[in-house]
């Protein structure tokens, strides 16, 4: 505080008349306030909101805002149909910033924001905040200072009727049924399977895959923590296993920077890869015991049969394939045997290691689950010889610690 | 809506709907399409413009704007409208900065009989992630209420979707934790190509390979035909391609395949490839500029079955010149499902094709298929063929022995004659003939007289030894006389029996007086033949 005594109120803002050089000027300034806006959102979902890699944007975005309220006494940003309007006049955008656009247009509607105002100099901490919640995982609630948790000095937002909740609620419980519906596909495949019947269409699964990785791309967390679903060895093991290798590989191939096209085929592959169980008599499958040579033979199979239950459709596209050579390829050892060393694509290889990892966080029949830091010791050691080792190192470091970030508070 | 907005909308949609319309009737190439939806383009960005959105209703068979139908496929169910409300898109919505090359890609999502064939429209547009064109889709992650799974499956996706809640709602939402979920990729581009090449041939060949290990391991059970045919459509897809070292992978694969179920895969998958297009088809790839070309027809007519002649015979005639002696040589193998079109390859193809028939000809029917071939105009064919006509003695005498008057083919005649099994004394009595009436070279002296040693008749060695004691008369005769004598020593030499033993020590007896050179030739094969003997009866 500085000892000078109390500062003289402020001068009023002087408006000017409305004329086509304000206008101009409006233009300028308000475009200049809606790309920095827009590069703001594009960098939120690559850094952290406190990242310096936005500072120069936030610099750009500000002195906007400055200028703006020093010309017209308030910054007002609103979204009217597909326009942004900065104090009332509809912003032109050059071709080049549209795309962008669209983009701040969708993520101010997913949250419920139809404007943006400030009547005073916003400080750069506000400006943080805004920019925090562009985050792929948005606050659960929304108000108008933002963030009832983190809440604006000087920013207001302007909210729609939706904006009450951001949809989160509702995208958990899609993000519950997509994964419920994943794990239902592929038990009831392995069903139709057993009874000879006609399997499931794969486009339902094609559809339920998208969804999942749609899901994963807003909510990261909540989506891996869906790989701790666990249930007991029975009929529906195999289809949560799979819905959760399916989990871990989506998140593993994101992490990774792979596209969504790949993400979808990895995916797939997951939901499909023990698909072959169905040719192993249940018996086998449930004993808890050493399995006698019948039983070994039987469960050696089963790779080769997860691939016939895939290849037998005929399909041959590039996505096909992968799903039957990342189904058959993700239980091959990459341990060279009779002098070849067995070829195994890059869906196999992070197959096998999310595969591995939620067989050995489950409980089976012949021993109990591990812990997380348990499996990851186990395929990091122990069983090294079966995967890529710079993925795994990857997946440990990565994956499975994001995962064990999700744990339940105690 | 004014009318003329509407009519604008209007347009722009239909204009879109033409523009798929004839990619979907000539899919051609990228350039081309660009080119059909220039006009499209151009309309659409006038449209979405104006009114910041445009949306269209997807019926099937065509599009609805504004209540109004907009455009009709003409293809009917073959058009883009039907496939994509096939797929499950209900509506497409066009936004500002609607670029080429995303409607480039909407058309290559939308278009049936794209590039990865019949795959769901919906799925290529979701993953095209096009940010220009939305489209909205019927709820497709449940079954249709007709398929027998559909209450099973609902019902355990409500139970485990309560499961997953539970796991889900513990999260703790922390900002920082969330915010850490979204760092830079850990790949970069590079690494992304290097480690994920994206090949579909590689991905055949492994995909080859494993169909082949599910037969071989005799895990097929009942979808053996399923397998068969998915294996028939892999090979289908890579010739389509070009995929010529995966195509050699498979069909060699398939060829070496083991256990129960194999030979019945590969005579589907011989009756297969046999089809004249598919024929065809390979005979192109054969000319690839690749490595493994050289290998393809071996690879593929290796499985062909044995009915398949005619298929190669017709492949043969358009394939060219350089691959033209795989399919002959294909055809050959299996004469007998066409033994009018071998003859008549034989007789008349070019040299190069008819030796590569000639060179594959089975045993069983090869005499009788290689004689066709002396009437062939190029005198190396001939040649080629006379040796084939040993394994039939009798069709090897009847026409071998008018071929001894032939000079380019007498001496290899001759051979053949004596390796042909027919009875020795009609072959001696054909060669002698020949030695009789003919002025014969140097070197069809010897092939004749060799000929007739290697036959071992007592009419051949009644010759020789005639032959072999006949004096010499006059400086030039002698010299040929001597010549004569001399053939004729390594001519009793190569009959071998006691009673050419006897004659060569009889005419090395100087009492004889033959000149010394035939003298120490007797003596030489006298001494050959003695030692030869010794070493047969010390086996004994």
């Amino acid at each position: 505080m500085s000892g000078r005594g109390p500062r003289p109120p402020p001068p009023p803002v002087e408006v000017l008349p409305e004329t086509e050089a304000t206008r101009e000027d409006r233009q300028q300034i308000g475009e200049k306030a809606l790309v920095a806006l827009c590069s703001v959102l594009r960098n939120a979902r690559s850094y952290s909101w406190e990242h310096d890699v936005f500072s120069s944007q936030l610099d750009a975005l500000q002195q906007a805002m400055l200028e703006l309220l020093g010309s017209d006494g308030t910054f007002e940003l609103d979204l009217a149909g597909d326009a942004f309007h900065v104090n009332g006049q509809p912003i032109r955008l050059q071709p080049g910033a549209v795309p962008l656009a669209a983009a701040l247009r969708t993520e101010l509607r997913q949250r419920g924001v139809t404007g943006l105002r400030a009547s005073l100099a916003p400080p750069k901490t506000d400006l943080r905040l805004l920019l925090r919640l562009f985050r792929p995982a948005p606050p659960p609630r929304l108000e108008e200072r933002g963030d009832p948790s983190r809440p604006f000095a000087v920013l207001r937002l302007r909210l729609g009727p939706e904006a009450a909740s951001t949809g989160l609620a509702e995208r958990t419980v899609r993000l519950a049924e997509a994964y419920a519906a994943a794990a239902a596909f592929v038990n009831q495949t392995i069903q139709q399977l057993r009874m000879g019947a006609p399997p499931l269409p794969v486009r339902t699964a094609g559809r339920i895959v998208q969804d999942l990785i749609d899901l994963q791309r807003s909510m990261p967390m909540r989506f891996l923590a869906l790989a701790r679903v666990k249930v007991e060895e029975g009929d529906r093991y195999w289809g949560v296993h799979a819905a959760n290798v399916a989990v871990l590989a989506i998140t593993f191939g994101s992490r990774l920077g792979m596209s969504k096209k790949r993400r979808h085929d990895l995916g797939m592959a997951a939901l499909f890869h023990d698909v072959g169980m169905a040719a192993i008599p249940k018996t086998v499958l449930q004993k808890s015991g050493k399995l006698d040579e019948r039983g070994l033979r039987a469960v050696k199979a089963s790779p080769l049969l997860s691939a016939r239950a895939i290849l037998r459709d005929g399909e041959m596209s590039l996505a096909a394939l992968e799903r039957a050579q990342g189904a058959y390829e993700c239980h091959l050892d990459l341990v060279p045997r009779e002098d070849t060393v067995p070829e195994i694509g890059l869906t196999g290889r992070m197959l096998a290691i999310c595969e591995s990892f939620d067989a050995l966080t489950t409980t089976r029949p012949f021993r109990a689950a591990h812990g997380l830091k348990e499996a990851t010791r186990i395929m990091t050691s122990e069983q090294l010889f079966r995967f890529d080792p710079q993925l795994v190192d990857l997946f440990v470091g990565v994956v499975a610690r994001m995962l064990a970030a999700t744990a339940p508070a105690r | 809506m004014a009318d003329a907005d509407a009519a604008l909308g209007h347009g722009a949609l239909a204009g879109l709907g033409r523009a798929l319309a004839r990619i979907s009737a000539d899919p051609g190439a990228a350039a081309q399409q660009a080119a059909s939806l220039e006009p499209a383009l151009s309309g659409l960005r006038d449209a979405v413009e104006k009114y910041g959105t445009l949306s269209v209703a997807v019926e099937p068979g065509a599009l609805r704007f504004e209540g109004e139908r907009v455009y009709a496929d003409e293809l009917g169910a073959a058009g883009f409208c039907s496939r994509l409300y096939r797929d499950g898109i209900r509506a497409l919505t066009f936004r500002r900065g609607l670029m080429m090359p995303d409607l480039l890609a909407f058309a290559v999502a939308a278009v049936p009989g794209g590039p990865e064939g019949e795959a769901d429209a919906a799925e290529e547009l979701w993953k095209a992630d096009l940010g220009s064109i939305q489209y909205t889709a019927a709820p497709g992650d449940r079954l249709d209420g007709a398929h027998p799974a559909a209450a099973a499956f609902a019902q355990e996706v409500r139970e485990l979707a309560a499961r997953a809640s539970e796991a889900v709602e513990y999260v703790d939402a922390d900002a920082a934790l969330l915010d850490r979920t979204q760092p830079p990729p850990l790949w970069s581009e590079e690494q992304h190509r290097k480690n994920d090449p994206q090949s579909w041939s590689e991905l055949a060949r492994r995909g080859a390979l494993t169909i082949e290990r599910i037969v071989e391991e005799d895990l097929a059970g009942w979808d053996l035909e399923a397998l068969e045919e998915s294996f028939g459509r892999l090979l289908d897809e890579m010739a389509r391609r070009a995929e010529v070292p995966a195509l050699v992978a498979a069909l060699a694969g398939a060829a070496r395949m083991g256990g129960a179920h194999a030979p019945s895969f590969r005579a589907f998958l011989g009756r297969r490839l046999a089809s004249a297009e598919r024929l065809g088809r390979a005979a192109e790839l054969a000319t690839a500029p690749v490595t493994a070309a050289a290998h393809l027809l071996p690879a593929w007519t290796a499985l062909l079955p044995d009915d398949a002649g005619p298929a190669l015979i017709d492949a043969l005639w358009s394939a060219r010149p350089d691959v033209a002696p795989a399919l002959a040589a294909a055809a050959a193998r299996r004469c007998e499902s066409c033994p009018n079109e071998v003859a008549e390859v034989l007789r008349e193809a070019p040299a190069a094709i008819a030796q590569a028939a000639l060179a594959a000809l089975p045993e069983a029917d090869r005499a009788r298929m290689a004689s066709e071939a002396l009437e062939h105009a190029d005198a190396e064919v001939r040649t080629q063929a006379v040796p084939l006509l040993a394994s039939d003695p009798r069709l090897a005498l009847e026409r071998l022995a008018p071929l001894l008057d032939d000079p380019a083919l007498r001496a290899t005649a001759a051979e053949a004659l004596s390796s042909c099994g027919a009875p020795a004394d009609e072959a001696a009595a054909a060669i002698v003939e020949r030695l009789s009436s003919s002025k014969l070279g140097d070197e069809d002296l010897a092939a004749l007289y060799r000929a007739l040693g290697r036959l071992a008749a007592p009419a051949a060695r009644a010759f020789l030894s005639e032959r072999l004691g006949r004096p010499a008369k006059g400086f030039f005769k002698r010299r040929r006389s001597e010549q004569e004598q001399l053939v004729a020593v390594e001519a009793l030499a190569a009959d071998g029996s006691m009673s050419a033993l006897r004659l060569l020590e009889e005419a090395a007896d100087p009492k004889r007086g033959h000149a010394p050179a035939v003298v120490s030739a007797c003596l030489a094969a006298a001494e050959r033949l003695r030692s030869r003997r010794q070493v047969r009866e010390g086996d004994r």
